[in-house]
C-alpha cells in the first residue's frame, strides 16, 4: 500500500497537539505523587505524602467544602430555573424565542470578569457587599444557568413533537404527557446540564475572587493564593485531586449519557 | 376559541424565575458598572458624590494604559491565530475520522476544558518556570545552556492561553466540519482538483462559520482572561484584566477600574465587529 | 365505533387558507382515504379531527356530538403517525399499556388486551423489546397496535407506510385493511399515493388546495373522475378530444373524435353538440381478441417499455395521435409493427 505523505504529516501534527493538550494535566498528576520536596523532575519516588499534607491542610479542606456547597446550590437552582426556562422557550415562546434564547445565554457570552465586577458594584450599591457570600452564590448561579438552559433546550429541540401528540391521542392530559413522556426523554439533557453546572461552578474563578466573603474562599481561589507564596507538591496534590474527580465525573457520565451529547 | 391560548399564558410562569434572576442580578449590575465609571473618585468610601468624565479622560490620556490595551489586543490576536493553526487540523482530523478512538480523542479535547483554569495554568507554571520541565528538556537535549525566560512575560501567557482556549476553538469547528458532507470534497476531486485544492476551495470556505465562531470565542476569552496572565504574566505580562482587578482589589480605585473595564469591553466589541466585517464576504455566500 | 361528520370546517394559518369549508361524513366502520398532492391540507384535516388543530369555523361531530373544541385526549381516537412516534423510553408492552393506563383500566384486563392485540399484529414475543430494537415494519405494527388496543371509536392514520420500503409497503396495505375489517373500526387514512388509496379504501376523498374535489368509491374515482385534474392525479391517462354527435338515455354517446368516431360514456350533464374531452385509461386497452369491443382502431407501435408484469406501449392511431397503452407482458411486437387495438365504450369517459 502506498503511504500518503500528506496524511502522515497531518497525523503527526495532530498527535503533537493532543500531547500539548494533555501534557500539563498529566505532569501535575505525576508530580503530585512525588516523594521529594520540589515540583521537579526526575521525581525521587512515588508516595502519597502530599495528599496527606493536603488532608491536614485546614485551608484547602475548608475551600473544598465551600466549593462543594456553592456548586451544589448553584446546580440545584440553575437546574430548576434552566429547565423551566428552556421548556418555555422551545415549547411556548414563538415570536420572542430568538431574543429570549440570546438573553438566557448572555451570561455565557459576556466575559465572566465583567459580570464579576458588575455584580461586585451592584452588591455594594444595594448595601449587601460581600457579606454572607450572597453575591458569590448568585454569581455562580448566573454563570451556570446557561449551561442547563442550553442542554435542556437542545434536548427539547431534537425531540419529536409527535411523541407528545401520540400521548395526547392515547388519552393523556398535557400535564400527564409532560410527566410520562417529555420529562423522561429530556432527562439526559437535564442531567448533562446539571453536571456541567456543577463542574463549571467548581471552576469559576473571577466571581469567587471578587465576591468572596470572609471565610468563603473556594478551591480555585485558595489554590491561586497558595501558589503566590508556595510552590510545592501540595498544590499538585490538590490539583490532581480535582483532575481525578473531573475524570471520574466524565467517565460515569460517558457511560450513562454519552459525551457527545454535551452542549456548549 | 382554540384551547391553546390560556395554556400559553399560564406557561409564561415557567420563565419568570429565570427572567427575574437575570434582570435583578445580571442586567441591573451592568447598569451599576456603567454608573460607577462616571463617579468621582474618593479616598473615603467607594466613590465621591458627583459625576465626571475624568475616569475616561485620564485613562485615554495615560500612555501606560494605552500600551497595556494595545498589548492585550495583540495578545488576543496572537492567541487566536495560534489556536486556529493548532486547532483546525485537529478538528478536521477528528471530524473525518471513523475509528474506535474517536471517543477517546474527543475526551482529550473536552477534558482540559473541564479541569479548572487555575489547575491548568499551574501545570504551565511547572513546565515554563526557570528550572521547569521545558528548560530541563531543552538543556538535556543540549539546545540551550542557560534557561530561557518563559514565564513572567507574554511568552508564557500566550502559550498557556492557547492551551486553555484551544478546546473553545476546536469544538465549534468540529461540529461545523462534521456537518459538511464529505462527498463534496470527493466531488471536487472527481472534477480534477488535487486533495489540497479540494480542501482549499471547498471544505475551508464551508467551514468558515465554525472558524468565525471559534475565533471570536477565543479572542474574547483571551483578552478578558484574568487567571492565566495573573499567574504567568508577572510584572511585564500584565493584561488589562489584571490591571482592572488590581485597581479594584489592591488600589481600591473603583470608578477608574470601572472605566478601564468598559474601555476593554468596547475595544473587544469593536474588534469583533471588525472581524465580522472582514469575514462577512466569505460567509455571506454560504447557506 | 362511530360515525364522523365534518361540517364546513375551515382552517387558516396566518393568511393562508388551508381548509376551505370541508364537508365530509364517514360512516360507522368505513375506511376512507384522504388523497391529494403535497400541501393540499390532508394532514391538517386529520389533525382537526384528532384535536391537534382547532378549526376557525365549522363543526366536527362524533356520533352527532360536537367535539370541535375538545382536547385530543378526550376524543377517543387512535392515531398512527408517519414517524410512528413510539415512546423510545418504553418497551413494546409499556407503549401499548400507556393508553390503557390513561383510561384507568385494571392490570389484568390491560394484560389481556395487549396480548390480544399483539396477536393480531403478529408480534407476540416482542413485549420486552424497545422500539429501537425493532425493524421498520415491526415498529409500524406496534404503532398500529398501540392505537387499536385502546379500542378507539375512530382510527386516524397519517401516511403510515411512507417510511417503509416498497415490498413491505405492499404487504402492509393488505395487513392494515384486513385488520380494520376484522375490528370493524371507522378509519381515516391520509396518503398521497393513489394506488394505496385505491387498494385499501371503501371511499376516497380527493383533495386539492384545501378543497374536496371528489368523493367516491375507488372505482368511481378511477373510472369516472369529475375533472381532468382528478383523472391525472389518480392514474395514467389518455385524453381524447371530440364532439358529441348523439346521446342515448343510458349515457352512451357517439363521438366525433380527433382519432375518428368512437363510442363513449358521458354523465347526464353532457348533451349532443357539446365539445368534450374523454379519459381513456391505458390499462383498458386490448389487443388480439377484440370481439365485443365497440371501438377498434389500427395502430402503429412506436416503442415498448417492459415493466415486468406488463408492457407500456406508445402507439400512433388515427393519423398521428399518440396514445399510451398498458398491455399484458406477452404482447409480442416491435416498434414499427402495425397492430389492432380495441376498447369498450364504458372505458371512454367524457369529463363533465
Ligand atoms: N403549523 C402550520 N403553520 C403554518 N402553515 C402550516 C402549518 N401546518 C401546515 N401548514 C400549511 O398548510 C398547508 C397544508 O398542509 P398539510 O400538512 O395539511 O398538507 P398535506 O396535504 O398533509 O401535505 P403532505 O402530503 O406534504 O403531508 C401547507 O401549505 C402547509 O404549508
Ligand atoms: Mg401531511
Amino acid at each position: 500500500m502506498r503511504r500518503d505523505p500528506g496524511k502522515l504529516i497531518l497525523n503527526v501534527f495532530v498527535i503533537a497537539v493532543y500531547i500539548f493538550l494533555m501534557a500539563p494535566i498529566v505532569l501535575i498528576v505525576i508530580l503530585s505523587l512525588n516523594s521529594g520536596e520540589f515540583l521537579l523532575f526526575p521525581i525521587e519516588g512515588v508516595s502519597l505524602r502530599w495528599f496527606g499534607a493536603l488532608w491536614n491542610s485546614r485551608q484547602f479542606m475548608d475551600a473544598i467544602g465551600t466549593s462543594f456547597q456553592v456548586a451544589a446550590i448553584s446546580t440545584f437552582v440553575s437546574g430548576i430555573f434552566g429547565t423551566l426556562a428552556a421548556i418555555y422557550c422551545i415549547r411556548f415562546a414563538h415570536r420572542m424565542r430568538g431574543a429570549l434564547r440570546l438573553f438566557m445565554m448572555a451570561p455565557l457570552l459576556i466575559p465572566e470578569i465583567l459580570t464579576a465586577i458588575a455584580l461586585l458594584f451592584f452588591m455594594y450599591q444595594i448595601g449587601i457587599g460581600t457579606r454572607y457570600s450572597i453575591g458569590l452564590q448568585i454569581g455562580h448561579i448566573i454563570v451556570t444557568f446557561p449551561y442547563v438552559f442550553l442542554n435542556v433546550s437542545s434536548a427539547l429541540f431534537n425531540f419529536d413533537k409527535s411523541l407528545e401528540e401520540a400521548s395526547r391521542s392515547l388519552g393523556a392530559s398535557p400535564l400527564m404527557t409532560f410527566r410520562r413522556v417529555t420529562l423522561p426523554l429530556i432527562k439526559p439533557g437535564v442531567i448533562t446540564g446539571c453536571l456541567f453546572a456543577f463542574i463549571i461552578s467548581f471552576d469559576i474563578f473571577n466571581i469567587s475572587l471578587l465576591l468572596k466573603g470572609i471565610g468563603t474562599t473556594t478551591l480555585p481561589v485558595q489554590l491561586f493564593d497558595y501558589l503566590r507564596w508556595d510552590f510545592d507538591p501540595t498544590a499538585a496534590a490538590v490539583s490532581s485531586l480535582s483532575i481525578i474527580m473531573t475524570l471520574i465525573a466524565i467517565l460515569i457520565f460517558d457511560r450513562f449519557v454519552g459525551l457527545r451529547s454535551l452542549r456548549f | 376559541m382554540s384551547g391553546a391560548a390560556p395554556d400559553a399564558r399560564r406557561a409564561f410562569l415557567l420563565v419568570v424565575p429565570a427572567l427575574a434572576l437575570l434582570v435583578a442580578f445580571f442586567v441591573l449590575p451592568y447598569f451599576s458598572i456603567i454608573i460607577m465609571s462616571f463617579r468621582e473618585p474618593a479616598t473615603q468610601g467607594v466613590h465621591g458624590g458627583g459625576f465626571t468624565l475624568a475616569n475616561y479622560v485620564s485613562a485615554v490620556g495615560d500612555t501606560f494604559i494605552l500600551r497595556k490595551l494595545g498589548e492585550t489586543m495583540l495578545l488576543g490576536v496572537g492567541v487566536t491565530v495560534i489556536t486556529l493553526l493548532l486547532g483546525y487540523p485537529v478538528a478536521y482530523h477528528l471530524a473525518r475520522m471513523r475509528s474506535r478512538w474517536n471517543g477517546l480523542l474527543y475526551t482529550f479535547i473536552l477534558a482540559p476544558l473541564l479541569v479548572g483554569l487555575v489547575v491548568r495554568t499551574f501545570g504551565w507554571m511547572i513546565i515554563l518556570s526557570n528550572g521547569g520541565v521545558a528548560n530541563q528538556a531543552l538543556s538535556w537535549l543540549g539546545i540551550i545552556d542557560d534557561p530561557l525566560r518563559l514565564m513572567n512575560n507574554y511568552v508564557g501567557v500566550t502559550i498557556a492561553l492557547a492551551h486553555v482556549l484551544l478546546p473553545f476553538l476546536i469544538l465549534p469547528l468540529l461540529a461545523n466540519i462534521q456537518a459538511i458532507n464529505p462527498e463534496v470534497e470527493t466531488a471536487a476531486r472527481s472534477l480534477g482538483a488535487s486533495r489540497w485544492r479540494a480542501f482549499w476551495r471547498v471544505t475551508l470556505p464551508l467551514s468558515m462559520p465554525g472558524i468565525q465562531a471559534g475565533a471570536i470565542l477565543v479572542f474574547v476569552l483571551s483578552i478578558s482572561a484574568y487567571v492565566t496572565p495573573a499567574m504567568l504574566g508577572g510584572g511585564s505580562g500584565r493584561t488589562m484584566s489584571v490591571l482592572v482587578v488590581q485597581y479594584l482589589v489592591e488600589n481600591f480605585r473603583w470608578p477608574a477600574g470601572a472605566a478601564l473595564a468598559i474601555i476593554l469591553a468596547v475595544a473587544a466589541i469593536v474588534t469583533v465587529a471588525l472581524f465580522f466585517a472582514l469575514t462577512h464576504r466569505v460567509t455571506r455566500k454560504l447557506p | 365505533m362511530s360515525e364522523l361528520r365534518l361540517n364546513a370546517v375551515r382552517k387558516r394559518f396566518g393568511n393562508l387558507e388551508v381548509l376551505k369549508a370541508i364537508d365530509l361524513t364517514v360512516a360507522n366502520g368505513e375506511f376512507v382515504s384522504l388523497l391529494g398532492p403535497s400541501g393540499c391540507g390532508k394532514t391538517t384535516t386529520l389533525r382537526c379531527i384528532a384535536g391537534f388543530e382547532f378549526p376557525a369555523d365549522g363543526q366536527i361531530l362524533f356520533d352527532g356530538v360536537d367535539l370541535t373544541q375538545t382536547a385530543p385526549e378526550k376524543r377517543d381516537i387512535g392515531m398512527v403517525f408517519q414517524s410512528y412516534a413510539l415512546f423510545p423510553h418504553l418497551t413494546v408492552q409499556e407503549n401499548l399499556s400507556f393508553g390503557l393506563e390513561m383510561r384507568n383500566i385494571p392490570e389484568p384486563e390491560r394484560k389481556r388486551r395487549i396480548a390480544d392485540v399483539l396477536g393480531m399484529v403478529q408480534l407476540v414475543g416482542f413485549e420486552e423489546r424497545f422500539p429501537r430494537e425493532l425493524s421498520g415494519g415491526q415498529q409500524q405494527r406496534v404503532a398500529l397496535a398501540r392505537a387499536l388496543v385502546i379500542e378507539p371509536s375512530v382510527l386516524l392514520l397519517d401516511e403510515p407506510l411512507a417510511n417503509l420500503d416498497a415490498a413491505l409497503r405492499d404487504d402492509m396495505r393488505f395487513f392494515i385493511r384486513d385488520l380494520q375489517q376484522r375490528v370493524g373500526i371507522t378509519a381515516i387514512y391520509v396518503t398521497h399515493d393513489q394506488s394505496e388509496a385505491i387498494v385499501m379504501s371503501d371511499r376516497i376523498v380527493v383533495m386539492f388546495d384545501g378543497e374536496i374535489a371528489q368523493v367516491g368509491s375507488p372505482k368511481e374515482i378511477h373510472d369516472r373522475p369529475i375533472s381532468k385534474r382528478v383523472a391525472e392525479f389518480v392514474g395514467k391517462s389518455n385524453f381524447l378530444k371530440g364532439k358529441v354527435e348523439s346521446r342515448r338515455t343510458d349515457g352512451a354517446v357517439m363521438l366525433a373524435a380527433e382519432i375518428g368516431p368512437i363510442h363513449a360514456t358521458a354523465p347526464a350533464t353532457t348533451s349532443a353538440g357539446d365539445t368534450v374531452e374523454c379519459l381513456l385509461r391505458p390499462e383498458s386497452m386490448r389487443t388480439g381478441a377484440l370481439d365485443g369491443l365497440e371501438n377498434q382502431f389500427p395502430a402503429r407501435v412506436e416503442d415498448i417499455i417492459f415493466l415486468g408484469n406488463s408492457v407500456s406501449v406508445h402507439l400512433t392511431i388515427g393519423g398521428g395521435h399518440r396514445i399510451l397503452a398498458l398491455l399484458p407482458a406477452d404482447f409480442l411486437a416491435v416498434p414499427g409493427d402495425e397492430v389492432h387495438i380495441g376498447f369498450s365504450a364504458a372505458n371512454v369517459w367524457c369529463l363533465p
